[in-house]
């Protein structure tokens, strides 16, 4: 009987452990998870310009990794940003980076592949959550 | 010839006026809401806004699945269960400033605004009314404003269960700095 009153503690216990975890569990970087998704700035922006609805259906929510032309790299309050370059002289694919990376070695101009979590379209394609991805 | 020097001003000077629309694209916005149980709050700064200085037209849109969490369930409840982003991606406003004509994007200063407008959540539109505080400083324009909505307007339905954990109210808060929007 004892055990058993000591197996239910312990079970019990394990068990509230677990959901604590669970619960406080913070949110996890992307930068090991294999991107659903592999698209260009170009395609992506066209996407989105064309029909917004079917390209939520393909991006939204998605871990999408997106290859184009670094436009900026910008920093504000310790957030840095990518913003890669479309076919679109004043629409961008705007990567905000996940909290403590930067941008690495991105160069104005050069080519880059960027992974994040794509959170939807406002007038510019929106990553947040993102890394650099090197080869 | 002064004429002429007169209306060449003229021409300018509404040429300045009817270019003075402001833009962000990394607005700020974080929301709180304080239950018994917890605290809940989240981060976005992507979002966008259009300022109209000359006709105090005012614009934000925001994207759902861009709000940051500190708890990655809170995010995922927040997305799926109660924002249901995959279904409603954006947040709106649309509205104006009501006293445009008490703010002079030329002076330094703090101008108080009134902005009223309609606020689009979860799919529903609602008329919102706030206050906020425009600041020019050597040129840049800067905004900020806070408001609250009842989560129950929106649509948003808040399970019994879990009722006492979130607040029926969240507080939001809202700032950018803006930057000159090229003539079209």
């Amino acid at each position: 009987m004892k055990n058993i009153i000591i197996a239910v503690v312990v079970l019990f216990t394990l068990g509230a452990g677990v959901a604590y975890y669970m619960y406080n569990k913070p949110v996890a970087s992307l930068e090991s998870k294999k991107a659903d998704v592999s698209v260009s700035a170009d395609q992506i922006l066209a996407d989105y310009e064309s029909d917004e609805k079917t390209a939520n259906d393909k991006y939204l929510g998605k871990v999408v990794e997106v290859k184009g032309k670094v436009a900026t790299i910008t920093s504000e309050e310790g957030k840095h940003k990518v913003q890669l370059e479309t076919s679109n002289p004043i629409a961008l694919v705007i990567c905000e980076l996940e909290e403590g990376k930067d941008a690495l070695a991105l160069k104005v101009g050069e080519d880059a592949s960027i992974k994040g979590l794509c959170s939807g379209y406002l007038s510019d394609v929106i990553l947040v959550q993102s890394t650099v991805v090197t080869e | 010839m002064k004429n002429l020097f007169v209306l060449l001003v003229m021409i300018c000077s509404v040429q300045m006026v009817s270019a003075q629309k402001y833009f962000s694209k990394t607005g700020k916005i974080t929301f709180q809401s304080d239950a018994s149980m917890e605290k809940i709050e989240a981060a976005n700064t992507t979002a966008s806004t259009v300022l109209d200085a000359a006709t105090g037209n005012y614009e934000w849109a925001v994207l759902i699945q861009g709000f940051k969490f500190e708890k990655s369930l809170m995010q995922e409840h927040f997305n799926e269960n109660y924002m249901e982003s995959g279904t409603y991606p954006k947040a709106k406003f649309k509205g104006k400033i009501d006293n445009i004509s008490s703010v002079n994007f030329k002076k330094d200063g703090d101008y108080k605004v009134t902005v009223s407008g309609q606020m689009e959540i979860h799919g529903v539109t609602k008329p919102v009314t706030t206050t906020g505080v425009i600041s020019v400083k050597g040129g840049n324009i800067s905004a900020k404003s806070n408001l609250s909505v009842l989560v129950a307007d929106y649509g948003i339905v808040i399970p019994k269960l879990v009722a006492d954990n979130i607040a029926k109210s969240v507080d939001i808060q809202v700032s950018t700095d803006y930057q000159l929007m090229p003539a079209n």
